[in-house]
């Protein structure tokens, strides 16, 4: 036992829904691939976001900061959207300037 | 094993370029463009103990240079159906299943053939040979030549083949795409016919080999937008000595765009001489500074060497690593 508290899966489904209707007004979409006992998300772009180069912007600005609202959840991962500690604290440090690093998403999807 | 790093090889080929099964005339031009193509990437050390490159590779010479000499635990042994310069292709059916039944424990076996030159009921019928009574696991093909050439497109000539692994009960074919022998024409060798292919047969998955230079962005592109398309490093790994630069870009790019669980290892082995030599570069491989910097690659990790060199291709063979172990260090 890690002491960790477990994902809180109800919730990360509601929260998994609400940024994937988000996403849906750009044709693209996200899938939950697996969930560790480490708290960690794998998911995977899907639609539109297939293939997108700005994976990364999207997974650091709006999909991570989502998603690590949800009780036991400690970071989210993507293929595609993995890119360097150097580009992402840029990446963050543009979205913060910009107030755009946490979006708000609704407490009840849409 | 290197580093406590369970490795398995995608793609070793048993070659027979002797002068038995090449082709008189353009045959032996053909060999010779191989022969030079293939001599200046490999490093001195991946040479040593072999006395000639244009020859039938026996069994137990393949076994002494993948798993005695280099820290390789599994491998597959791959039929290249390059039909133009050689009587028994560029590496045979016959030498690919006499490496996997030599060692059954370590090998798997890869058949091959070809819808143009064998025609299509004659390789389908191959298929069928190869899978039932020679145990193959995968199937390779190689589309382009220098008469001959077919797209993986085709419904006619290649969706009979797919639908026949299928029916068979092998999901995972694979593809040399790009890097063309001598004068083997370069543009049916684009990995971009391997797209509507994908699309079409959503539960066949797709190996593409060498990362299709020079289509490189393409291939990336493809790899990272279909889900069932999948990249061997088969030789490119291997350029660590010679350019290790154009190595870390390319990794680069594949962690960040492709992701790792997409990306296999493969040594060429044997005309790419023995693994060890790049399975030690490559577990030094980082990528440096600068390249994070200004692209924002991801540095390479243990786990995504993990993955690369055994753990991916071991979960698309259904190979359970740590009973392999097990297994290999009680056959020891």
């Amino acid at each position: 036992m890690s002491g960790r508290p477990a994902v809180d899966r109800e919730a990360l489904t509601d929260q998994v829904d609400a940024v994937r209707r988000l996403m849906h007004t750009h044709a693209g979409g996200i899938e939950v691939e697996a969930v560790g006992d480490d708290g960690v998300v794998d998911i995977r772009f899907t639609g539109m976001c297939q293939g997108c180069p700005f994976r990364p912007v999207t997974l650091l600005g709006t999909i991570g900061p989502a998603l690590r609202r949800v009780p036991g959840v400690t970071d989210v991962r993507a293929p595609g959207a993995r890119v360097s500690e150097e580009a992402a604290e840029r990446m963050l440090d543009a979205l913060r300037r910009d107030g755009l690093a946490a979006p708000t998403l609704p407490a009840v999807p849409w | 094993m290197i580093d406590d790093i369970f490795v398995f090889d995608n793609v070793i080929h048993v070659y027979d370029m002797s002068d038995e099964n090449t082709l008189a005339g353009a045959g032996h031009a053909g060999r010779s463009a191989m022969l030079r193509q293939t001599a200046p990437g490999r490093h001195p050390a991946a040479e040593l103990g072999v006395d000639r490159w244009d020859k039938a590779w026996a069994t137990e010479e393949m076994y002494e240079l993948v798993f005695a000499q280099s820290p390789t635990d599994m491998a597959m042994a791959q039929v290249v159906p390059i039909f133009e310069w050689y009587r028994d292709f560029f590496a045979p059916v016959a030498a690919q299943y006499a490496m996997a039944a030599a060692y059954p424990d370590r090998v798997l076996f890869c058949g091959g053939a070809d819808p143009v030159h064998q025609g299509v009921e004659g390789a389908l019928d191959q298929l069928e040979y190869q899978a039932r009574e020679l145990g193959a696991r995968s199937f390779k093909f190689y589309n382009g030549h220098v008469s001959g050439s077919w797209r993986c497109d085709d419904e006619k000539l290649a969706y009979p083949l797919y639908q026949k692994a299928l029916d068979l009960g092998i999901d995972v074919i694979q593809f040399h795409k790009g890097t063309p022998f001598g004068t083997q024409p370069l543009e049916p060798l684009s990995p971009l016919d391997l797209e509507q292919a994908a699309i079409d047969f959503p539960q066949m998955r797709f190996i593409i080999h060498h990362l299709a230079a020079p289509y490189f962005r393409e291939v990336v592109s493809i790899a990272a937008r279909h889900p069932n398309i999948h990249l061997a490093l088969s030789g490119n790994l291997n350029m660590l000595f010679l350019a290790p630069r154009l190595v870390q870009e390319q990794m680069g790019i594949l962690l960040q765009q492709v992701g790792v669980h997409k990306l296999l290892w493969g040594s060429e082995a044997a005309l790419a001489g023995g693994p060890a030599p790049y399975l030690k570069a490559f577990m030094d491989l980082e990528i440096p500074e600068d390249l994070r910097r200004g692209y924002g690659y991801p540095q390479i990790t243990r786990e995504d060497k993990e993955r690369i060199l055994g753990r991916n291709f071991a979960e698309m063979m259904g190979v359970d690593i740590e009973a392999k172990r097990r297994e290999l260090a009680g056959a020891a």
